[in-house]
């Protein structure tokens, strides 16, 4: 998946000049619904994905046996606390299959700040594209998938993507 | 205009990497045993299996340095032989993008490891098989794939 990083860089080198959306973000028209999920987080809350929408959201696939998310995690940390009062929220959704037992402890020691539930096969398969991790959605004000990202992409991509979305410049298609 | 073909391409090798992504991950690790190995009845035996991993992955060796890391492991079972003990060879360290300048206890490519087996006194004569399950997690430069099995099989001709 190397040539997939090449890939996002491709789209990047794409965008167009000061204030345009970044190119890796789908046009509008082209987006699809994000299938909508009710699980419970670490602390017993129940999450429900469409109960967020007015908010851009960046829905993270990972686990804690995967090396690559780990970078990812305290960037996300970060940009919840940046974004969280402009409306921008992060959801967690782990995939490790012992479950709380070791995602509790391991979100404890990177201080995740944000909403964390655990996954299921029935979930990955609706986001059709989580066959490794990480992968990343990130989803417009309206609920609908504006980027996906199977594997590490720079911390940047999603911070120029989030700010986009969250000022609604998400219109960006390319044509 | 241009830049619009340049993304619809791109987002057709996107398309086909996807695409690629599951045949790059499904047996990701084979390992084989040279047989049948003949055997006599409460010998012990040791047993080289030979491991490939699939070329652009590497798995955790059976020492990872962080507890979350799911470490390469074997387990057996079979009537004939009771095992006896494991000895991998030694891993190689490597850094990867990810791994913020830390090197990585990883095994890739080919390898070696030697399985020890002791044969039990009542193990039937003849032909006969000990199966195994290798354990391992795979990942990429950029992204990691659900632990796995790899099936091992090792032959006897108990005498």
């Amino acid at each position: 998946m190397a040539a997939a990083g090449a890939v996002a860089a491709g789209f990047t080198s794409c965008t167009g000049g000061g204030g345009s959306a970044p190119a890796t973000l789908k046009a509008e028209a082209d987006r699809n619904e994000a299938p909508d999920f009710s699980l419970v987080d670490a602390g017993g809350q129940t999450v429900k994905l469409s109960e967020l929408k007015g908010k851009v959201v960046l829905l993270n696939f990972w686990a804690t046996w995967c090396a690559p998310c780990r970078i990812e995690i305290p960037w996300f940390v970060d940009m919840e606390r940046e974004f969280k009062d402009q409306g921008f929220a992060v959801v967690g959704v782990s995939m490790d299959e012992d479950g709380w037992e070791v995602v509790k402890p391991f979100i404890s020691d990177m201080k995740v700040n944000y909403r964390m539930v655990l996954g299921t096969e029935e979930l990955a398969q609706l986001y059709s594209g989580v066959q490794a991790l990480p992968t990343s959605f990130v989803i417009d004000r309206n609920g609908r998938i504006a980027s996906t990202h199977m594997g590490i992409v720079s911390r940047s991509v999603f911070e120029e993507e989030i700010r986009a979305l969250l000022q609604n410049k998400g219109t960006s298609g390319g044509a | 205009m241009h830049c619009y073909r340049t993304k619809a391409r791109l987002a057709a090798l996107s398309f086909l990497l996807a695409a690629t992504l599951s045949a790059q991950t499904a047996n990701a690790v084979e390992a084989t045993v040279k047989g049948p190995v003949t055997v006599r009845r409460g010998e012990d035996l040791q047993v080289p299996v030979d491991v490939r991993v699939k070329k652009g992955l590497h798995i955790n060796s059976h020492q990872p340095e962080d507890k979350y890391y799911i470490p390469l492991r074997i387990t057996w079972d079979s009537s004939l032989a009771e095992a006896r003990g494991t000895q991998f060879p030694e891993p190689s360290r490597q850094q990867f993008a990810f791994s913020e300048g830390k090197a990585l206890s990883v095994f890739d490519g080919a390898f070696q490891f030697q399985q020890h087996f002791h044969v039990k006194p009542n193990a039937t004569r003849g032909f006969g098989a000990i199966t195994g399950k290798l354990t391992y997690q795979a990942c990429n430069d950029k992204e990691c794939f659900p632990p796995s099995t790899a099936p091992v099989r090792v032959t006897l001709d108990v005498r």
